[in-house]
């Protein structure tokens, strides 16, 4: 069975004393040294990163990495913009499955807070398709024609959005490597500027820099007096680059498919979940992720926000992104999908500390790539 | 980074192909944070529109009144000037929707 062993991040936030390398450094050094690995027991390296080439100029990222850690082993960089680390995961989780006995470094960073907000709307817009970036749609656009679409067709307002972001919040405080520490209240996000109407301020995942890493194994040896959580499924699934090419817009078809297939595989059932980080890039996003993965009906996703079902002292029985989510937690794009794992780990093996969701055995994360186009859903279990 | 010629004369091959055309507004957003190219003319509309054929295709509404930006109204097709660009470049002219009255 493929195994996390270790989990390590940097703080999330606007890191302006670190460069995209010292991240990389960071974090890889970080892990391996709180689990007294050294380099020279990796087999292989999966990174994740969208933006490197865009905003740092920087491709061949794989030799930084070589460089910076000293190693000569294979290293694989994967790109699906937002679900980079997702991919990166995905594809580590391939690699031992077909390789008996070895042990690989995940690795996701991204460095995005170097340039000025309007550039950092068109690099993520390269996440977009080229017809709907000439026409002046950005990426919060492009969710905010999803939004239109979902608000009118259920009967919903802002409100049940805002409480997404409220929910996150609240779960960020407890999270001590989060970008934003801070209660926020509905009143908060509905008064905060648009960005894309009907999405605001506080409906958006910020722009942040930060680092995750996670060692996966299949060696029994490497497993040996650690904290263990066994991947019991990660897959993927891929849609239309457009939103204009879809058959609906109030769904995203590479979720639905991915965590069907999940559910399968790891021969579950959605009430087995106790704690699940989703995709919440946006306030939508999270309500749309939580129908497409079958947990709640399609249009009653609204009506679940603005109760706050899945906040940690609901006291029910699924708790979503203890992390904060990308909202609260941040979304150093590259590393969000690494970090989702991340947390679910954590749960699992409890060490989530203040924000410990109590006798945790089966976790989800859900990761999405530009507005649907990529999604990579993995189920853990202890 | 500035736009080529080459994307733009290959871009307004098919662009003809869509002046004229009537159809449905199927979503529609106002941007306030934009790329550069776009950043003057914040707020603007970009609709999803759904053509009487059944293609989709998303432009900026312009020349509207607040009551005429809703889903379900009726839109055509108009060719106007696309986003800003530097004094060397190409102006590149684009579809864009009005309302349909």
């Amino acid at each position: 069975m493929n195994s996390i062993i270790g989990y390590y991040s940097t703080q999330f936030g606007e890191l302006w004393d670190k460069s995209l390398d010292d991240l990389f450094l960071e974090v890889a050094s970080g892990i391996l040294e709180e689990l007294r690995i050294e380099t020279k027991q990796l087999d292989a390296i999966f990174v994740g990163n969208m933006l490197g080439g865009v905003v740092e100029r920087q491709l061949l990222l794989s030799a930084h990495l070589s460089e910076l850690l000293d190693v000569h082993i294979p290293i694989y960089r994967t790109e699906a913009a937002c679900a980079s680390g997702g991919m990166a995961f995905h594809s580590a989780h391939e690699y031992l499955k077909s390789n008996p006995k070895k042990t690989v470094l995940v690795l996701g960073a991204e460095k995005m807070t170097d340039i000025t907000a309007s550039e950092i709307t068109q690099a993520l817009a390269t996440a977009a398709s080229h017809k709907e970036q000439s026409v002046g749609l950005t990426f919060p656009g492009v969710y905010a024609l999803m939004a239109q679409v979902y608000l009118k067709k259920y009967g919903y307002s802002e409100e049940h959005l805002a409480a997404i972001s409220v929910k996150n919040h609240a779960h960020g405080i407890l999270n001590e490597k989060a970008h934003f520490r801070r209660l926020i209240s509905i009143d908060d996000v509905l008064e905060s500027p648009y960005v894309a109407y009907p999405l605001k301020v506080l409906d958006s995942s910020p722009i942040s820099d930060g680092a995750t890493a996670l060692i996966l194994t299949n060696d029994p040896q490497m497993m040996k007096n650690r904290n263990i959580a066994t991947i019991l499924a990660s897959e993927s699934a891929t849609d239309t680059i457009s939103i204009a090419r879809r058959r609906r817009l109030d769904e995203m078809e590479s979720t639905k498919v991915a965590g069907s297939n999940a559910f399968k595989l790891a021969k579950l059932r959605r009430e087995d979940i106790d704690v699940m980080e989703v995709h919440d890039c946006f306030s939508i996003t999270e309500i749309l992720a939580l129908e497409d993965l079958g947990f709640w009906k399609k249009g009653h996703g609204g009506a679940q926000a603005k109760e706050m079902a899945t906040y940690i002292e609901s006291g029910n029985n699924l708790i979503v992104n203890t992390s904060g989510g990308l909202k609260a937690a941040g979304h150093p794009v590259g590393s969000t999908g690494i970090k989702q794992i991340g947390e679910v780990y954590l749960q699992l093996t409890q060490q989530a500390k203040k924000r410990q969701v109590k006798n945790a055995s089966y976790g989800l994360a859900h990761n999405v790539g530009g507005s649907g186009g990529v999604a990579v859903v993995s189920i853990l279990g202890v | 980074m500035s736009q080529s010629p080459i994307k733009v004369w290959r871009k307004q091959k098919t662009d003809r192909l869509l002046l004229g055309k009537v159809g449905e507004i199927l979503s529609w957003t106002e941007i306030n944070v934009a790329p550069p190219q776009y950043s003057a003319k914040t707020p603007y509309s970009v609709v999803l529109v759904e053509l009487e054929n059944g293609e989709k295709i998303y432009g900026q509404l312009v020349d509207f009144q607040k009551v005429d930006r809703e889903i379900g109204k009726k839109v055509r097709t108009i060719l106007r000037r696309n986003g800003d660009v530097g004094p060397e470049e190409v102006l590149e002219y684009t579809v864009k929707f009005v309302p349909l009255i």
